[in-house]
């Protein structure tokens, strides 16, 4: 039956105003900005405009005596408060380069966080390769580390959540002319894992608490889809990065047998940043949004040494 | 020649006007063929039905974009072929079953029919012309003509899922349309 809709509606299409078809078939589609150039364009403007503005205004913030609201362990290049709503980094870090392992805490404003509401959550369905044309190949940690030229482990992990036995192997699709087709990554942190490896479901609530952080260099196969469009949804500049962060409140069963309607829901947060050419998502369930931004942080910024600011303006 | 021009031919029977088609829009109903059917020998021979079904309408027909009118044609004729095909395809079994009873259901070409998927193109005209420019030529091109998620990312500078990310938030919008306009569906 549905297959009798989609074909009604295929040949609807087909029948559309001559002028649609004429425009497609003239006009070519426009070139987007590849993303890191208008990142980079951006960042660069807010830098400079916020620098001068802060120079300009508090030339006394620039003598020599501490900030005392940096706390002694903090130094002022990284602690420096952005004012509220400006869109300045939440992990403040002006500088926009990562920090080295170690480094002084990085405070996180909770205050400068943009979530945004997820329509649709990727499917997590496999693309079939013919084994003809492709391989799948094993690759160990040593050759996932090489390729990716990093080490994706997040620096933080939340209390009561444990990795996966497999992380950092991965299982690459390659055509057999050696060409990587499908580099996908998955790190696996969740609160309990059967026998057979996957992720335990928790009770009552039968979902898995916990996250899972995927990354690709070419391009991650799965997508969300955001109920705003694309050019409308906020990011959110975390240690120099602007992260999309998706919230959608998922159901889960049992399922009311009258009324269809779920037992209950719980929270899914999906991060998705560039960082050095590396597609990554963090889909996080059941886990605080506050959690979910200090992964994202600790795998930006290279530190577990996090602090949350959630009063705002401070 | 110009399109009126070629117009003329067929107004005057000349069958120069066929050649005329062919040298200006054959490749380009050919590739709207060929998207749909994935296959060169069908794709020839829809574009030489094609050429067929104008000579049989032009006149009384007159397209004011005959590009357009015949890409139409093209799209048409591939999509019945697809449909031809597939159901040869099927082979024993449940399908083989359902594909006899389907004999049993009235013919689906009714008047009441034909004046539902008038208003339902109509429809889909309206939501077209309310997008931004450049979503419009990706649908069209998506699912008028049949590009790939690749080529299309190619020709923006993106990556396919953000196309694919793109065509699906469009089609969620139509799909919200249709719903608020009475369930065609």
């Amino acid at each position: 039956m549905k297959k009798m809709e989609v074909t009604k509606l295929y040949g609807c299409i087909a029948n559309v105003n001559d002028a649609f078809i004429e425009e497609a078939q003239m006009v070519r589609l426009k070139r987007k900005s590849p993303v890191w150039l208008k990142g980079s364009v951006l960042a660069a403007c807010i830098c400079l405009v916020i620098a001068t503005a802060v120079v300009c205004i508090f030339p006394a913030r620039f003598e020599t005596h501490p900030d005392i609201s940096l706390g002694e362990t903090m130094e002022p290049s990284i602690a420096a408060t952005p004012d509220a709503g400006t869109g300045n980094p939440i992990a403040s870090n002006p500088t926009g380069e990562r920090l080295e392992k170690n480094s002084p805490a990085v405070v996180l404003h909770m205050n400068e966080v943009f979530v945004n509401d997820l329509d649709e959550m990727p499917s997590d369905a496999k693309l079939w390769y013919d084994p003809e044309l492709y391989d799948h190949v094993f690759w160990g940690k040593e050759e996932v580390a090489a390729y990716y030229g990093k080490d994706l482990t997040p620096a933080y992990v939340p209390d009561g959540l444990f990795a996966a036995a497999g992380n950092g192997t991965a299982q690459m699709i390659v055509e057999k002319n050696g060409t990587v087709t499908v580099d996908e990554l998955y790190l696996h942190y969740y609160h309990a894992y059967s026998e057979t490896g996957g992720p335990k479901l928790t009770d009552p609530i039968l979902a898995r608490k916990g996250f899972t952080l995927s990354a690709s260099k070419i391009g991650l196969v799965k997508d969300c889809f955001y109920i705003l469009p694309e050019n409308e949804v906020k990011t959110s500049n975390i240690g120099g990065i602007e992260v999309t962060i998706g919230y959608r409140p998922m159901p889960y069963g049992p399922y009311d047998a009258q009324t269809k309607e779920p037992a209950g829901y719980y929270d899914v947060y999906v991060a998705e940043f560039v960082l050095d050419g590396i597609g990554i998502d963090v889909t996080a369930e059941q886990m605080p949004l506050e959690e979910v931004v200090k992964v994202v942080a600790s795998v930006i910024c290279g530190t577990d040494e996090l602090e949350l600011d959630l009063v705002p303006g401070t | 020649m110009e399109d009126s021009q070629i117009i003329d031919l067929y107004f005057r029977r000349d069958e120069a006007a066929i050649s005329e088609t062919a040298a200006k829009y054959g490749a380009f109903c050919h590739g709207i063929a060929l998207n749909v059917l994935s296959n060169n020998a069908d794709a020839d021979e829809c574009v030489n039905d094609m050429y067929l079904r104008a000579w049989n309408s032009i006149p009384p027909q007159k397209p004011e974009k005959l590009g357009a009118w015949l890409g139409k044609v093209a799209r048409n004729v591939a999509f019945d072929l697809w449909k031809k095909n597939h159901r040869k395809k099927r082979h024993a079994g449940m399908e083989q079953l359902l594909n006899e009873l389907e004999d049993c259901i009235p013919s689906p070409v009714t008047v009441e029919r034909e004046i539902e998927e008038r208003e339902l193109t109509a429809v889909i005209n309206a939501w077209l012309a309310s997008l931004p420019q450049n979503d419009r030529i990706l649908f069209m091109r998506r699912y008028w003509y049949g590009d790939s998620v690749s080529k299309l990312a190619k020709e923006i500078g993106t990556t396919p899922g953000s196309v694919a990310k793109r065509t699906y938030q469009l089609r969620q919008k139509l799909k919200r349309i249709l719903e608020q306009e009475g369930n065609w569906l």
